[in-house]
């Protein structure tokens, strides 16, 4: 283990680099040394994206209740919830509402973010449907305003207007 | 050749090419690990029928993986546009893709719809341009599984929002002969890009090629995501070119050196493995590069590359072949080739 270079003695855990004039230099210190220093320490695996499963696992071990917490199933597909702990899979769209707490938690820690901030979709087929669409968006507008949830409820507003502006280019 | 192989795209001196992809599922069907073999077939014949039919996507091809054995299989594979995933699943699953096989669609992967666009060079907005476009006029054909708030819903939750996976495959022979390569990959890596090894989860890396990708799926806007990647990849581009410009001024001669040495074994070796042949053919790729090395081209290189691994081997001797066969039709293939190629030469020069 390399030791800490401010204070030559812990074990160096944290590595900053830092790119000036095109070259990067790396400094090795200690968490204690780092956060004196004012660097936000941050645990995160290196390079790779954690795996999911092995996030939950964390959580549900310290969690009182985990092997209920396990027994849970979607009510739609039946995946049990400590099947989609042990492959990182869950079994159908549904089960994002049947495991809605969960999976929001997980997408925050992997993400650092659990809101969809890229592309709107819903369906134009039929004007039936865009109707149908509509009263949905209204209904989760409404709850996103009273939780005070005010970034989604912008996103479904812009959402809402894509859908009532009649369609020209293909595009939202 | 598929054109991601063809050598000439942008910033080609480094980047060999670029992929992305899009994840997209159906509302009302179980995710395919989870769906019956009956269901399968429903989203299967589903999707094709839509991408096949539908004004905007050009002709599309629809393989189904179910019909092809698995040395057949294992070709798509090694040809880009389908997934070692693909190829282990069961049930009707495939891919549609153009005739260029430059934009394709595996369907049944992980999840039910996996948009892929892949081409030579730094190509990175121009690609989530057409993928963008393709997805769009899919999805007026297909119901997508989406959530106001949590965006495309993927199999995996890590892959749910944007449901979008860029990837740059790179060179980096001077960041490594420099031993620069962890600190500028640890820097890219803060800057919300990851590096992979060139050949899939598992493998080692080899002849120094790098896959970079982003992330997070979520958070950011689509194009926000492809920006940021493309300025990461960008840096470590300038990076490995400031390397081979202070190896060039330094190292010269040790560079060429190993270069010739590499040429000579490439054409005389009596048995080569994969490895052998992507460390070697590293050597000759920072040559020509650099333009130290001429007797062959970056597409050449590129052919062989995909000519080398193993079902690409096997059609090309006709035959399933053992290991120990592999290395000595590696190498014959290699010298073929290479003594092809200078003939063509030649009777360019002289007509
Ligand atoms: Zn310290
Ligand atoms: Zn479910």
């Amino acid at each position: 283990m390399t030791p800490c270079e401010h204070c030559h003695t812990s074990p160096a855990t944290v590595h900053i680099t830092q790119i000036s004039n095109n070259e990067a230099t790396v400094s090795h210190l200690c968490e204690t040394c780092a956060r004196e220093k004012g660097i936000m320490v941050e645990v995160r695996q290196e390079g790779l994206l954690p795996e999911i499963g092995i996030d939950i696992q964390r959580q549900a071990q310290a969690a009182p209740g985990a092997a209920r917490e396990d027994a849970r199933e979607c009510s739609h597909c039946h995946t049990k919830f400590a099947e989609f702990k042990a492959t990182g899979k869950l079994g159908c769209p549904r089960c994002y509402e049947e495991f809605e707490k969960d999976i929001a938690s997980m997408l925050a820690q992997v993400n650092g973010e659990h809101l969809h901030k890229g592309k709107r979709y819903s369906r134009r087929g039929a004007s039936l449907m865009a109707g149908a669409d509509l009263d949905k968006l209204r209904r989760e507008l409404a709850d996103a305003i009273g939780r005070e949830e005010f970034e989604l409820a912008a996103l479904l507003r812009d959402t809402m207007r894509g859908l009532q502006a009649p369609r020209t280019d293909g595009k939202n | 050749m598929p054109p991601w192989l063809s050598g000439n795209g942008p910033d080609s001196d480094v980047v060999l090419s670029t992929r992305v992809r899009l994840a997209r599922n159906l509302a009302h069907h179980q995710f395919p690990w989870r769906a019956s073999l009956f269901e399968r077939t429903q989203v299967f014949e589903e999707t094709s029928a839509a991408l096949t039919a539908c004004a905007g996507c050009g002709s599309y091809e629809a393989v189904a993986f179910g019909n092809l054995d698995k040395r057949q299989q294992e070709f798509l594979v090694e040809e880009g546009l389908a997934s070692r995933e693909l190829t282990s699943g069961d049930g009707d699953r495939g891919i549609v893709h153009d005739r260029n096989s430059r934009v394709g669609v595996m369907v049944n992967e992980e999840d039910h719809l996996r948009l892929v666009a892949l081409d030579a060079g730094l190509r990175l907005r121009e690609l989530w341009a057409e993928l963008d476009a393709l997805d769009d006029t899919v999805g007026t054909h297909l119901d997508y599984a989406f959530d106001n708030r949590t965006g495309f819903l993927t199999c995996r939750p890590a892959n749910a929002g944007t449901g979008l996976r860029v990837s740059v495959f790179v060179h980096l022979p001077g960041l490594a002969l420099t031993r620069s390569l962890d600190p500028v990959l640890h820097a890219a890596s803060q800057m919300g890009v990851a590096t992979k090894s060139f050949f899939g989860e598992n493998s080692s890396v080899t002849g120094n090629l790098f896959r970079l990708s982003n992330g997070a799926a979520m958070g950011s806007s689509e194009s926000q995501l492809v920006d940021n990647a493309d300025a990461v990849v960008r840096q470590v581009i300038e990076f490995e070119r400031k390397a081979r410009e202070r190896i060039l001024a330094d190292a010269r001669l040790e560079l060429t050196d190993k270069i010739c040495r590499s040429w000579g074994i490439l054409c005389q070796a009596k048995l080569l493995t994969v490895d052998e042949f992507f460390n070697l053919s590293s050597a000759l790729r920072v040559g020509i590069e650099c333009n130290l090395f001429d007797k062959c081209t970056l597409a050449d290189l590129n052919r062989l590359t995909l000519f080398v691994l193993p079902a690409h081997l096997a059609t090309w001797c006709g035959k399933a072949l053992t290991p120990d066969e592999c290395g000595e039709a590696r190498a014959s293939l290699v010298q073929t080739f290479f003594a092809r190629n200078a003939q063509e030469t030649k009777l360019d020069e002289n007509g």
